[in-house]
């Protein structure tokens, strides 16, 4: 597995400014941050065994650095059973995405485990014109774009930061346990704060992150989909 | 140890030696009332600048910084923009320790401007004159005697040193700052007018008045940050040392930004001063009216213990309104003892009065204003209650008693009076010159509270 800064560093020499979601997710891991497995696999019968691997069910995602809303190009497909529902799944995403973007390098598709239900937060950085790197938590998935319920920390942020970050949030008591449900793990998630918070500051390549959703449980949390943006340089 | 900047700018703000580049003597000009200013104000030793004469207003001038004698701690150019340059490259040559800019037609201007202002920043750091400037209207440190505010020398505002210290990227706000804090009794260490930052900056000045024993407290006005990071790190140590009482100015998001991410597309500049605030402590305001009032709560008032304040109220009062007030700004109103229940219930009289929280003096404390003294000394006893708010009537006996009480007490308290500052100006001059924090209105004695409440608890997290 490469480290952070050789995929950073192959991704520019690609003349690429968007790391694909797999680099995103080798990236994450180099730090210490778990993500969703994910294998490649070039055409529909690596797509299988791989699946095989991963066990079921298992999600299907295009791979191509020219397909970043890999969602709106049809290019995802969840809750894959078995192999023929793998099979035909594969299909209709090289179908799907090749009509809407027949330009783009498509060089397969991942195959995912199914990360179990949590609940869905968002983790990210961005680079602000005067105070430098900044770190964000908020409600994720979907919910980030309608209700913006987020907090800002600046880099480097200290452990007190990162829990003032996540109680924060207009949601915060979400976290804690909601109509019966577990209260999540928030020790997972100031610790996902923390690692991301150190590796921005101390690398300026990175321009903006999102890893969103995080699914969150009540023991630990899991980035199910990534997306790391460089900087011009 | 204290940076190299930090040393500088002490040298600066307490300059012994002052050179007044464009003074004069005549009428209704800046270098008359400039050169005027400094001699009344008790500036050590000033070497009016000013080719064409030998001596000014009784004091010898020179014709030159060259040809002055002595190592200059600073000069004030008060001459125009083409000049500065030439000046600033003569105060490196005579190893001058700072220079205040006052000509505008710099970088406001345009891009010619603003690369001259840059090389006189550069000229000046580089060679070890720091530039306070330009566009700015200088330094007030009454204790050096160095006072160059229109406003201060103008309506003889009074000139004892005292520990309010600030900074403004708005030179004639903080004119305007000095005579308003003034009026509320607060005294001042030195407040620097920012300018274009060409060289010395808001970071910069934070970080001295940080460091400077003879400033508690710290008001300031900011439109913008030269260096951000440097900003955030000064800020989160001065933060936790002194109250940082900051307006700044510039927070309203126009859309939102154009990026590649959600976080990027949500940081939007007002987001990340917002995070800057919560992280360093700075008690950020948003109104003229803000800066003064907390500046008056903070300087003056002991800090509370934590978010808990009982509200006593006098004939006419609004107390129920009040800890709605109270409610909505995150304090807590709890109930008070019943030891304390019963010592309120045995000196005020039982009719037409209430004792909780809200306390009800009623009109009883017309006939005895002792009454309000009595309960605010038992509710302070209380170790339930962290501060009191105390909605006064404007008589003057009730205002003696709750000014000696609020004296006598170990825990904050303020107070809303039934007057308008327009018709009855004397009696908040006569409470600030007390030292109480007194207010026309009670939503605003409970912002106050709350904010104090707030940067304690930031306190206790970060000891």
């Amino acid at each position: 597995m490469s480290g952070g800064s050789e995929i950073i560093d192959r991704a520019r020499r690609d003349g690429r400014l968007i790391l694909t979601e797999s680099e995103s997710k080798q990236l994450l891991a180099s730090l210490g941050i778990r993500t969703t497995q994910m294998r490649p696999a070039a055409g529909r019968d690596e797509a299988v065994a791989a699946s095989r691997e991963v066990g079921y069910p298992c999600v299907l995602k295009v791979s191509s650095p020219d397909i970043t809303h890999k969602s709106d190009a049809g290019g995802v497909k969840v809750g894959l059973a078995d192999e023929q529902q793998v099979a035909d799944a594969y299909d209709a995403i090289m179908a799907s995405c090749r009509a809407q973007f027949p330009e783009a390098e498509i060089e397969g598709v991942t195959v995912q485990d199914m990360a179990r239900p949590g609940l869905e937060v968002i983790v990210g950085t961005a680079t602000d014109p005067q105070f430098g790197p900044v770190v964000m938590f908020g409600l994720g998935g979907v919910w980030v774009e309608v209700l913006e319920d987020v907090s800002f920390k600046l880099a480097p942020l200290t452990r007190d930061d990162a829990r003032a970050a996540i109680g924060e949030i207009r949601a915060a008591r979400l976290l804690e346990g909601f109509r019966g449900s577990e209260p999540v793990d928030k020790a997972a998630l100031e610790d996902i704060l923390l690692k991301v918070s150190e590796f921005v500051a101390a690398t300026p390549e990175v321009l903006e992150m999102d890893l969103n959703p995080v699914f969150a449980y009540p023991d630990g949390a899991v980035a199910v989909d990534a997306r790391v943006i460089l900087g011009e340089s | 140890m204290p940076s190299q900047t930090v040393e500088q700018l002490s040298h600066i703000c307490n300059a012994e030696s002052v050179a007044l580049v464009g003074a004069s003597d005549k009428e209704g000009s800046f270098g008359r009332l400039f050169l005027e200013g400094l001699r009344d104000a008790g500036c050590r030793t000033i070497y009016p600048v000013n080719p064409k004469r030998e001596e000014i207003l009784g004091i010898k001038a020179y014709p030159s910084i060259s040809a002055i004698p002595d190592q200059l701690d600073l000069a004030i150019i008060l001459t125009p923009t083409g000049s500065v340059l030439g000046l600033v490259k003569e105060c490196v040559e005579n190893q001058v320790k700072g220079a205040v800019v006052f000509a505008s037609g710099f970088g406001e201007l345009g891009a010619e401007g603003k690369e001259l202002e840059r090389e006189i920043g550069r000229i000046g750091r580089e060679g070890g004159t720091r530039v306070i400037g330009p566009n700015c209207i200088g330094l007030f440190n009454p204790k050096a005697g160095v006072i160059t505010y229109p406003q201060v020398l103008m309506k003889g505002i009074p000139s004892e040193p005292g520990s309010v210290g600030g900074f403004s990227q708005s030179g004639s706000f903080v004119d305007y700052l000095v005579w308003f804090l003034a009026e509320k009794g607060l005294r001042f260490s030195s407040i620097v007018s920012c300018g274009n930052e060409c060289d010395l900056a808001a970071e910069d000045y934070l970080e001295y008045l940080g460091q400077d024993e003879q400033t508690r407290t710290i008001v300031a006005y900011m439109e913008g940050v030269k260096d951000g990071r440097r900003f955030f790190e000064v800020a989160r140590d001065v933060g936790r040392r002194k109250p940082i009482i900051l307006w700044k100015g510039g927070m309203s998001e126009q859309g939102a930004r154009a990026a590649a991410s959600h976080t990027g597309a949500l940081a939007g500049s007002a987001s990340v001063w917002n995070a800057m605030f919560k992280q360093t402590g700075v008690i950020n305001v948003t109104s003229v009216a803000e800066v003064v009032d907390c500046a008056v709560a903070f300087h003056n008032l002991p800090l509370p213990k934590g978010p808990r304040v009982a509200v006593i109220g006098g004939q006419g009062g609004t107390g129920v309104g009040t800890a709605d007030n109270c409610y909505a700004l995150g304090l807590e109103l709890p109930s008070l003892s019943e030891g304390t229940v019963a010592r309120l219930r045995e000196v005020l009289p039982p009719i037409g009065t209430s004792v909780g929280n809200p306390t009800d003096t009623g009109v009883a404390s017309l006939l005895d204003p002792s009454l309000y003294a009595k309960a605010i000394e038992i509710v302070a006893d209380d170790k339930g209650i962290d501060m009191i708010l105390v909605i006064s009537t404007p008589v003057p006996a009730c205002l003696e008693h709750v000014a000696a009480a609020a004296r006598a007490i170990d825990k904050p308290l303020a107070v809303s009076v039934y007057a308008l500052p327009e018709s009855e100006p004397e009696i908040y001059r006569t409470l600030s010159a007390q030292g109480v924090a007194a207010y026309p209105d009670p939503k605003r004695a409970a912002y106050v509270l709350a904010r104090m409440a707030e940067y304690s608890r930031f306190l206790r997290a970060h000891q």
